[in-house]
């Protein structure tokens, strides 16, 4: 198996049985559980899942009646709210039943509250040339505040911004452990985890990456008392850029990459324990020349990554064992409900995939040709 | 990143030689247009070092000029603040905020070499400015606490500078406390400095063997286009269509850059300026001396429609930021759209079929993914 260990040292190696999975400890490291364990719950940090799918919410682009296009964000199954550029990240609001965070694709100048449904703009982080976004927002239900990843219009380091849930008044700034943050997800009570790429873009030059050769993604776990960085792991391949989070059932942390060479590599590695670890190769060597995932979604113990460039979905359960490839044109958002992945296309298309058998259905009630579905389903 | 890290970086650009100043080339207004029509029916073979080496070592000229400016700025603020009173020095400081901030608008078009490396633009420019931080500086300055370094760049640079010299919302005359003049000579100060800084790596990287260099020049070339393309989108989505009252309709007047002085339409000629000697360079010179611009480098790979589109389309913006009154906010709708779409369509030939030609990865397109 050709797993590439991660740094720190490798604390758990997974071994297949049978379909079935069990964990073997390599060393007494995960016999203490780490300062940002989660609750016993995998899943106690997630939000409450709405329970029909039309509630799902993403961004895309569709024509308007003058045949330009147009970026909107919203419920899936509504009409969603103009957004003055291409948004990214959207994540439900815990606390209000059809409210939604979306952020705009970075460098993003603006970050709003919306209503999901009927596509009213509730509240909007003030306009801030000092900070531009990174195209994520998660929220803490608890604390009443939203985090969305930034950098700073000077200091390479990424930032955490921190707002007030309902005004979106910018309430603290924080490091965010690396260059180049995108994704973040809340994985315990006081812990968030944030994926720096390592990749520095500058306002000046927009999206162009300019330190390829000294690129270091890390993903940083973060105190959310206090804003201090707990620690940061990094991979041993600079070139997988880590960029996109998930958490499974069991407590295991699935990180997406995008790979800025031609390595042979698999687009999910996984944290648990101590130990940040690449996951199996696909066993049928589908993952070669497969370098981009757009985005990652858990379902019980499975993790599902989305390869948009490749036309294909790869699988893996939290273990790192690779699943199983399935094909299907552009795929781009992901998530999960009632044990299967929802994936979203460019193509207007939504499918379900069974996370067990990998069987494939088409959502007609939320497939709409006219729209391009982007890279985020929440 | 400090004034002394600034430093070092800026250090570590490569030294040659210096290149005389055309002063007068920034001031008020657009320089002479070249017809970009009369292009020889073949057009002469262009590689992307002649172009980046010959644009290299006219913007560095134009640093010099910039240099020179912050200099007369730093001195009219000191002597300005050794008599506030005097409405003469109060005007010969404006006049040394307004022609500093032209040279720096024009040289906003292509913000590489030592002002990328040093984040020059946002560490001198940065817009919108925050009055209550500058004014809590002012206070802390009054105090004898003001710890510049740990001022942000929101709350100083030129944008800064601007508020204090011209912002009458106080209802005190300009720079009328003492703290308001202490902190506007160090900012003043810090300008100065910092503009000779840049000239000097400018002088040393725009003659050095790096940009010949085949594999650099092309690299810059993409990046050139990229931050052209920043610009272009800086002047219309942040500059001129900052949320409007009503759709189509100029944004009110305190939303503008450089509403304060009055010169936002002078600042978004003066960019335009800058876009046109990156695009057109120098074609009216002869043959030996030639300053090739970036449609140059289009023709010179078969690509003289695409070339002649993108002449008119900045023509077009030029014309169509010209057509908008001194103070934009009140444009009718029909000249404040027409900027907008003129800025665009520009925009996009270069983001689009120009990026296409020269094979530069955009980094401000959509189709990408993240």
């Amino acid at each position: 198996m050709a797993t590439d260990a991660l740094m720190p040292a490798t604390a758990v190696a997974a071994v297949p049985d049978r379909g079935r999975r069990r964990f073997v400890t390599a060393t007494t490291a995960l016999l203490s559980a780490p300062a940002w364990s989660a609750p016993s719950s995998g899943t106690a940090m997630r939000a409450a899942a709405p329970s029909h799918t039309t509630q799902l919410l993403s961004a895309w682009a569709e024509r308007d009646a003058g045949g330009r296009l147009q970026h909107r964000a919203g419920q899936v199954a509504a009409a969603g709210i103009a957004v003055p550029q291409r948004a990214h990240g959207i994540s439900r609001d815990p606390l209000a039943s059809s409210a939604a965070y979306v952020v705009a694709r970075r460098p993003g100048t603006w970050l709003w509250r919306i209503d999901g449904h009927s596509g009213a703009l509730l509240a909007a982080a003030e306009d801030d040339a000092e900070y531009r976004y990174e195209g994520h927002v998660v929220v803490d239900a608890a604390r009443h505040r939203v985090y969305a990843t930034e950098s700073h219009v000077i200091d390479p380091e990424g930032c955490v911004g921190v707002y007030d849930a309902l005004t979106l008044q910018r309430l603290a700034t924080w490091h965010s452990g690396g260059i180049g943050p995108h994704e973040l997800l809340q994985i315990a009570p006081d812990v968030l985890a944030v994926a720096n790429g390592g990749i520095l873009t500058l306002p000046e030059t927009g999206r162009v990456k300019r330190n390829l050769d000294s690129m270091q993604p890390r993903l940083a776990l973060i105190d959310l008392r206090d804003g201090r960085v707990l620690q940061t792991l990094e991979l041993p391949r600079p070139h997988a850029g880590i960029r996109h989070l998930a958490w499974s059932d069991d407590g295991t942390l699935g990180v997406a990459l995008q790979l800025e060479e031609q390595l042979t590599l698999p687009l999910l590695a996984t944290l648990r324990g101590d130990a940040l670890r690449s996951a199996q190769p696909q066993r049928d060597g589908a993952q070669n020349a497969v370098r981009y995932g757009a985005a990652i979604a858990a379902c019980g113990d499975r993790f599902a990554v989305t390869c948009p460039q490749n036309d294909c979905v790869h699988l893996w359960d939290s273990a790192g064992v690779a699943v199983g490839t399935v094909s299907m044109p552009k795929p781009s958002g992901i998530t999960a409900r009632g044990g299967a992945f929802i994936v979203s296309s460019e193509t207007g298309v939504v499918l379900h995939i069974d996370a067990r058998t990998l069987a494939v259905e088409r959502d007609e009630a939320l497939s709409h040709p006219a729209r391009l579905w982007d890279n985020h389903l929440a | 990143m400090t004034l002394s890290m600034l430093r070092r970086s800026l250090k570590r650009s490569l030294l040659r030689a210096a290149l005389p100043v055309p002063l007068g080339l920034l001031m008020l207004g657009v320089p002479a247009m070249n017809d970009a029509r009369a292009q020889p029916t073949h057009a002469p073979a262009v590689s992307d070092a002649q172009f980046i080496g010959s644009l290299a070592r006219r913007f560095a000229k134009n640093y010099g000029e910039l240099q020179q400016r912050g200099a007369v700025l730093r001195d009219a603020v000191t002597a300005l603040c050794a008599e506030p009173a005097a409405a003469e020095r109060l005007t010969a400081a404006r006049t040394a905020w307004r022609q500093t901030a032209i040279a720096l608008r024009y040289l906003e078009a292509w913000p590489l070499g030592p002002t990328l490396e040093a984040r020059a633009l946002p560490r001198m420019d940065f817009w919108p400015t925050r009055v209550p931080q500058i004014d809590a500086a002012v206070a802390d300055q009054g105090r004898g606490t003001l710890d510049l370094t740990r001022v942000g760049v929101t709350a100083r640079g030129l944008p800064a500078l601007e508020y204090l010299l011209f912002d009458t919302g106080r209802g005190t005359p300009a720079l009328a406390s003492a703290a308001h003049c202490q902190y506007a000579q160090r900012l003043a100060g810090e300008v100065a400095e910092l503009t000779a800084e840049l000239q000097a790596a400018w002088t040393q990287w725009s003659s050095s063997a790096a940009l010949a260099d085949p594999e650099k020049a092309r690299a810059l070339v993409g990046d050139t286009l990229n931050v052209v393309v920043a610009a272009l989108n800086g002047m219309r989505a942040r500059k001129l269509a900052r949320p409007a009252t009503a759709p189509g309709q100029p944004p009110p007047a305190p939303t503008w850059e450089a509403w304060r002085s009055g010169a936002t339409r002078d600042h978004l000629l003066a960019t335009l300026a800058g876009v046109r000697a990156v695009l057109v360079g120098d074609e009216a010179a002869n043959s030996s001396t030639s300053a090739p611009g970036l449609l140059a480098l289009l023709r010179s790979r078969g690509q003289a429609a695409l070339a002649q589109q993108l002449a008119d389309r900045l023509g077009a913006a030029e014309a169509a930021v010209k057509a908008l009154p001194p103070d934009p906010s009140r444009a009718s709708a029909r000249a404040y759209s027409g900027a907008l779409q003129a800025l665009a369509q520009l925009q996009e030939g270069l983001a689009g079929d120009a990026a296409t030609a020269l094979q530069v990865t955009m980094g401000f397109n959509d189709s990408d993914g993240d």
